[in-house]
């Protein structure tokens, strides 16, 4: 047990170590070391932008991307005492609020318009009760709910920085939590 | 089934903290990497510029401190040291300037823990000489409390100071 345990921390040690040295490379330059950068981090920063825009592929698609491009960009102010993945992590959640904001009243067009002829086909709202795949149910949580969910429940984030983050109070933060909770239970039983 | 608290909680834990792309997005990543723009271009020269004004600093506060005999200073005493009015100026602009660093480092931090600012090492060295100055010359005016030179380049080092941690401020925000 304490040798698997001493080999587990030796390979986290060495990734570490690896990381370290793609992101100094990456930080001179070079894209080749960027790019396993994004292999390694790319899966959490997709599941993160999916379930923020409500499983929007093609959006979270170009989220990811920009998110790793101003990664890219802005990797010089990275500095190497802070945990890569949390620098990454916090680059991107606030990428796609940034995001949503500039397009809140596009997006509010599109809800309007076809918004309703969705809901008119949705399967859930049809059929009550049926338990559906726990992602589509998170796409299904009204835009709010739904981030302050993503951000709490999955993510870890706080209240005090959900709220801060997203520009509401700490207040409307745990509101929201509770009504994506509560929908949740509601469609899951 | 009732779903409960507890029951939600499990069904979010097991949900996986990756997702694979259908698509491999690096290949439309990769060509927008080029355009890579330098990151604080414009606070980079001013970094060059307080080390520049930094070592006039430092030299100058040896100059005038150096091994000369105590009461004989290398620059003459203007007349507005003389005046009564001098120590509650002096001491009211210090005051302001300590309010003032408190502040934009207080705005700093706050950035700093919200991940909106993450210094460049460049930045941080720059940061780290000003204090270095701004303590030599603190320390050379404990000697010459007289000097014009060195209250007048304390002056500008904090002004460095202020201009920089304003400016980091300025592009967080």
């Amino acid at each position: 047990m304490l040798v698997l345990l001493s080999q587990v921390t030796q390979e986290k040690a060495v990734s570490q170590q690896t990381e370290s040295q793609w992101i100094s490379d990456a930080k001179a330059g070079d894209r080749a070391a960027f790019e396993q950068l994004y292999r390694g981090h790319v899966g959490r920063v997709y599941a993160l932008c999916l379930r923020m825009v409500g499983g929007q592929v093609s959006v979270a698609e170009e989220l990811t991307q920009d998110a790793f491009v101003r990664a890219w960009q802005k990797l010089a102010r990275f500095e190497s005492r802070a945990r890569f993945s949390t620098w990454l992590h916090r680059l991107t959640v606030n990428l796609v609020l940034d995001d949503r904001r500039s397009q809140a009243k596009r997006l509010k067009q599109e809800l309007h318009s076809d918004g309703h002829q969705e809901r008119a086909a949705d399967p859930l709202r049809r059929r009550p009760g049926i338990c559906m795949d726990l992602e589509q149910l998170l796409a299904r949580l009204p835009e709010q709910a739904r981030r302050v969910l993503v951000l709490h429940d999955i993510e870890g984030y706080k209240h005090r920085e959900i709220g801060e983050q997203m520009g509401i109070a700490e207040g409307s933060s745990k509101a929201h939590l509770y009504r994506a909770r509560q929908l949740l239970k509601e469609w899951m039983a | 089934m009732n779903f409960n608290d507890k029951q939600l909680d499990r069904v979010l834990d097991n949900l996986s903290p990756e997702l694979t792309p259908q698509r491999d997005l690096w290949v439309d990543i990769e060509p927008r990497l080029e355009d890579r723009p330098q990151h604080h271009a414009g606070l980079r020269t001013p970094v060059w510029a307080i080390a520049v004004s930094l070592l006039l600093c430092v030299s100058v506060v040896w100059w005038q401190v150096g091994d000369r005999p105590a009461g004989q200073s290398a620059v003459p005493l203007p007349d507005q040291l003389v005046d009564a009015d001098f120590p509650r100026q002096w001491a009211e602009q210090q005051q302001a300037y300590a309010t003032e660093i408190r502040s934009l480092s207080r705005m700093i931090s706050d950035l700093e823990d919200r991940q909106k600012l993450i210094l460049p090492d460049g930045i941080q060295q720059g940061l780290s000489g000003i204090l270095a100055a701004e303590h030599s010359i603190s320390k050379a005016i404990m000697q010459r409390p007289q000097s014009d030179l060195l209250t007048r380049k304390l002056s500008e080092v904090q002004a460095i100071h202020v201009s920089l941690l304003r400016r980091v401020v300025a592009e967080a925000v």
